[in-house]
């Protein structure tokens, strides 16, 4: 099992060899499930990549030509676009929002709790749900425009937030982050409960306000967690279906088109599985670029994650 | 943690919660800003509590207004045309199975990757998130010919295996996170007084981190809980479908019948708040409960 | 890897190997148990069959007299009915089917997606129990002919309807308007509405993005006409002819004029209960939608309020007025993995078998019943006057069209509303939309995907 030029002695090895054991015992049941259910049918998607399988029956072995007409695809390239402006999005709104939720509930006692309850609501109700009401907060014609109009403010008269091409991806974006920072105030606030106190107590013995408490203790303390919910972001944002599909299904004319939405079109209405794999294909590999840059700058900085 | 002076780990502190209590009453900002917040997260809630009440003419003509009468028998129609009741049964089952799950594979995963001897750890972080990058939609049909194969298809269980599969990436890496963050000299304490590696996981570590398994089962049981395209597909039986389905079951010719999916949603929502608010305070243990501290 | 290999066998194969390797892994007590929906060969078969319901009442209805009466009327087959979402089952019984799965009985939303499931060899032909059962007989010509496929018989339609202008009297009436039938007067109610400030057409594809195509069928129908339609659909036509650009160009000087769902932007805001919504409360003038909505249009007018209908109008000179485009909404074929399938193919038939029963359903909630040769004389008189005026009109008319999603090939289909969409904001002119939908049509003509349609008669 393992191989040391030097033969260490016989309880050592037998000690060693069993610690790797138990790593593997430990870790067993989520490869099993995982490679069952994502890696096996994953490789099949592969496969499928290089197919022209309509998602029934002719699967014909295409090589490369689904990849080609990907990058020659005007809607894909536009989707990969909007991808992006959302990971922007997402790793500035809703991670600045997460921390400072998480950060001043960590600092208060008195309705910490009715708070923190407050915040994760939104993530509690189904997509479906939160997207329809936001729908109708939005909607030009009997939303929060006209309402503020009836009020005397005209403000948001004739916007139409998820009918413009112009904004549509932003409204999005919007809804849902709505839904998603206090899920991230919940993990952020979970990682702060792991702050030793005396940590702050040294600091404001120095007579640190919060801002520096924040910079030096706080953030320097969950980074771990901070690292992997911004990757998770990355990845997330790359994957985004639900509320863009419920809202807008990619409309108005595209303006909301992401990878996933331009994928599942292809695999369900336009019989071109083979050509939705290869997006699918495409999303992994980005995702693993993404991972990999972040390792080779984790080796290189020295972080601790 | 390379960050944090390490002097100051591990040693054991006192008092700490007390003068934490103290800090309450000078946050007159704080409690603004949280206040702003909340009001954005709340809000629309109004709108969704209103929609419930009303019929879908009135949502479509004034969805912020008031309804012309209370409709509460909403909550009667769509608990028996969706027979929620059964329905929920099923999702009780199926998102604690799923969280509890999880919470075991993800919990040995993130322990054996941060302090067991697993040969590069960072090609098995890796290869989990790539699996998490990859979208489900796409492998329905592979999937769903295996699971027949294996005689998983139509049931609850096989269900279950799924979800635990997917949402055991995300709950392992956060785990993960937040082993990193715990010192290592109070295992390295309780190896040298000869306790095997179970106790010393169960004993010591799990504790340290209970807050990180909370969250991590908390959302693998909720995302379990609000799923649909799965369960629709995985599970042909009515009578073993989640209650997440009767989101989908309330036709009003080609558009759904709104106020009676608002109905159902808030039926859906109420169970896990009152859970979510019975757990609180387990969320807030960690140093202050683990018996590590003072 | 054979650049040949059918997707049945690939399948087998990857998944063979997927279970032989992880089946072990797999909580090992996982006996395979082969687990087929279509049950064991023991006595009665049963039959399974995924429905999905636009009302609560058309569900209870069609379990208690279709599914239950049928298991009482004999002891051979026993059905068993599981209720999916309506949204969701042609989906759901997509990815099923594809994975050698499904229900016995396989729904499809119509004769083109029927098609795809026979010609992947996952539904079996029919033609004997046509024969044995008389289906040519009992269905109407063309409903048969368009669920042929290479000569042979692949499903039965269960569920037809058409597209009419829907309109409420009372708005009519007040504002002095009558319902209009030439092209002339139909813009003339346009613009008196748009003056007076509602919604003169209703549109929009909010939370439904297929809705376009039930506007696209009635402009195409009511302007082009039935017989350039079957030209095209056929390849006698093509689909960027001057035609179909003018008519896509007139619907794109209405939409700019905020006819259509009071304009581009709302176009994409705009939800189907909206517009009846609007119909109800005096807001929207007229929509041109969907005969599937006559069995929940009631729910919208409450309080004494009525709708009503009017058949299309004639959109230019070449076209008559009241062209009926012809939809079929729901087809039945029998799974090429069910075991019993003699069993599946006896309770389709008992669904068409009598006419009665089907008008039965129909009247009591108005559910679009299937294409059958009925005598006007037949239906009973609880049938709402509205919807039998429908169902009578129908067989006695000569103009008779084609809905898009029923005559049309998937892929052509799926362009119709996506595109769309680029018309609507002005990012596409009318003539490319026209080009790019040639261009999708000759390739699935080529490919065989296209339905047969019926050869017009006016």
């Amino acid at each position: 099992m393992i191989k040391t030029s030097a033969r260490p002695p016989a309880r050592r090895r037998r000690r060693v060899a069993r610690g790797k054991l138990t790593a593997w015992l430990f870790i067993a049941p989520l490869l099993i499930v995982n490679v069952l259910v994502i890696a096996g049918p994953g490789l099949m998607s592969v496969y499928y990549s290089f197919t022209d399988w309509d998602g029934l029956d002719q699967a014909d072995f295409v090589w490369f030509s689904n990849y080609t007409d990907l990058i020659g695809d005007p809607d894909f390239r536009r989707a990969l676009l909007h991808n992006l402006l959302w990971t922007v999005f997402f790793l500035v709104v809703p991670m600045s929002m997460g921390l400072l939720g998480a950060f001043l509930l960590s600092r208060i006692r008195r309705g910490q709790l009715l708070f923190r309850v407050l915040f994760f609501i939104p993530y509690v109700i189904a997509t479906v749900v939160s997207a329809t009401v936001w729908r109708q907060i939005l909607s030009p014609t009997s939303g929060i425009g006209p309402a503020l109009s009836n009020l005397g403010i005209p403000l948001l008269d004739d916007v139409n937030f998820l009918g413009d091409g112009d904004i549509a991806l932003g409204a999005v974006a919007f809804i849902n982050n709505w839904q998603w920072w206090g899920f991230l105030v919940v993990i952020f606030l979970a990682a702060m409960q792991g702050i030793e106190p005396s940590l702050y107590e040294a600091a404001r013995m120095d007579g640190a306000g919060a801002w520096r408490e924040f910079w030096n203790i706080t953030l320097p303390s969950i980074r771990p967690t901070f690292m992997f919910l911004s990757l998770m972001t990355v990845i997330w944002s790359f994957l985004v279906f639900d509320y863009v599909y419920i809202l807008t299904q990619g409309g108005p004319a595209g303006s909301t088109d992401v990878l996933s939405t331009v994928m599942y079109r292809a695999a369900f209405s336009e019989q071109q599985a083979g050509y939705a794999s290869a997006i699918g294909v495409m999303l992994a590999l980005i995702s693993a670029g993404t991972v990999c840059g972040y390792l080779y700058l984790r080796r290189r900085l020295r972080w601790d994650i | 943690m390379t960050a944090v002076p390490a002097l100051d780990r591990g040693r054991p502190r006192s008092h700490a919660k007390r003068r934490g209590s103290r800090r309450t009453a000078k946050h007159p900002v704080a409690y603004l800003i949280l206040s702003i917040l909340a009001l954005y997260a709340i809000g629309p809630m109004v709108v969704f509590v209103l929609a419930s009440l009303k019929t879908p003419s009135e949502i479509s003509e004034s969805p912020l207004g008031l309804p012309g009468e209370f409709r509460w028998d909403n909550f009667a129609t769509a608990w028996v045309e969706a027979n929620m009741g059964a329905g929920l049964m099923n999702s009780v089952v199926i998102a604690v199975s799923t969280a509890v799950g999880v919470c075991v594979i993800a919990g040995c995963a993130a322990y054996a990757l941060t302090r067991l001897d697993l040969p590069k750890p960072g090609v098995f972080i890796l290869y989990l998130l790539v699996a998490s990058s990859l979208p489900i939609q796409l492998f329905l049909v592979p999937l769903l010919s295996l699971w027949t194969k294996i005689g998983l298809y139509d049931s609850r269980f096989g269900l279950i295996v799924i979800y635990w599969a997917i949402y055991s990436p995300f709950a392992t890496l956060l785990i993960r996170s937040f082993l990193i963050a715990v010192p290592k000299e109070y295992e390295a304490a309780a190896r040298i007084d000869g306790a095997g590696e179970i106790r010393v996981f169960t004993r010591i570590v799990f504790p340290l981190v209970w807050p990180g398994i909370l969250t991590a089962g908390l959302v693998a049981g909720l995302q379990a809980y609000n799923e649909f395209l799965l369960a629709v597909t995985f599970i042909q039986d009515s009578e073993n479908l989640p209650a997440s389905i009767s989101l989908y079951s309330f036709q009003q010719g080609f558009s759904p019948n709104w106020a009676l999916v608002s109905a159902a949603g808030l039926i859906m929502v109420l169970p896990v708040l009152a859970l979510f608010i019975a757990l609180q305070r387990r969320f807030v243990e960690g140093y202050t409960s683990s018996g590590m501290s003072g | 890897m054979s650049p040949n290999l059918a997707r049945r066998d690939l399948l087998k194969l990857g998944g063979g190997a997927l279970a032989a390797s992880w089946v072990l892994a797999a909580c090992g007590s996982s006996d395979s148990s082969s687990g087929s929906s279509s049950g064991g060969a023991a006595d009665p078969k049963n039959v399974t069959y995924w429905a999905a319901f636009a009302t609560p009442e058309g569900q209870k209805y069609f379990q208690q007299h279709f599914v239950d009466a049928f298991n009482k009327s004999q002891k051979n087959v026993s059905v068993k009915m599981d209720v999916k979402q309506l949204m969701t089952l042609g989906q759901l019984t997509n990815t099923a089917v594809a994975a050698g799965k499904g229900a016995d009985v396989v729904y499809a939303d119509g004769p083109s997606a029927a098609l795809s499931f026979a010609k992947s060899s996952k539904t079996v032909a029919l033609d004997e129990y046509a024969t044995k059962y008389k289906w040519q007989d009992k269905l109407l010509p063309w409903a048969y002919d368009v669920s042929k496929v290479d000569g042979k018989l692949y499903s039965v339609p269960v569920g037809y309807g058409s597209l009419v202008l829907y309109y409420n009297p009372e708005t009519f009436t007040k504002n002095g308007w009558k319902v209009p039938t030439t092209l002339a007067e139909f813009e003339k109610v346009c613009a008196e509405a748009k003056s007076k400030g509602m919604i003169p057409v209703g549109a929009g594809n909010s939370g439904y993005k297929a809705q376009t195509e039930w506007y696209l069928t009635c402009v195409l129908n009511a302007a082009v006409g039935p017989k350039a339609l079957h030209e095209a659909l056929t390849g006698a036509r093509k689909w960027d002819d001057k035609v179909f650009v003018d008519a896509i160009t007139l619907v794109k000087s209405w939409i700019d004029k905020g006819w259509w769902g009071g304009s581009a932007d709302r176009y994409f805001t705009n939800t189907d209960t909206d517009m009846f919504t609007g119909l109800a409360n005096g807001k929207v003038a007229m929509y041109m939608s969907g005969t599937w909505s006559f069995d929940s249009a009631d729910t919208f007018f409450t309080d004494g309020k009525k709708w009503d209908w009017a058949p299309l109008p004639s959109l230019s000179d070449a076209v008559p007025a009241g062209v009926y485009p012809l939809a079929i909404g729901t087809t039945l074929s029998v799974n090429a993995k069910s075991e019993a399938p003699a069993a599946a193919a006896e309770f389709i038939d008992y669904m068409i078998a009598d006419p009665s029963r089907m008008l039965g359903m129909l009247a009591a909630t108005g559910t679009n019943p299937a294409p059958l040769k009925i005598d006007p004389s037949a239906y009973p008189a609880e049938v709402d006057e509205r919807v039998a005026r429908l169902y009578k009109a129908i067989p006695e008319t000569k103009n008779l069209g084609y809905a898009s999603w029923s005559f049309v090939p998937p892929k052509t289909d799926t362009y119709l509303y996506t595109e769309f969409d680029k018309v609507v904001t002005g990012g596409m002119s009318p003539a490319d939309f026209c080009a790019g939908l040639q261009k999708a049509f000759a390739e699935e003509l080529a490919s065989g995907s296209v339905p047969k349609p019926f050869t017009p008669e006016a």
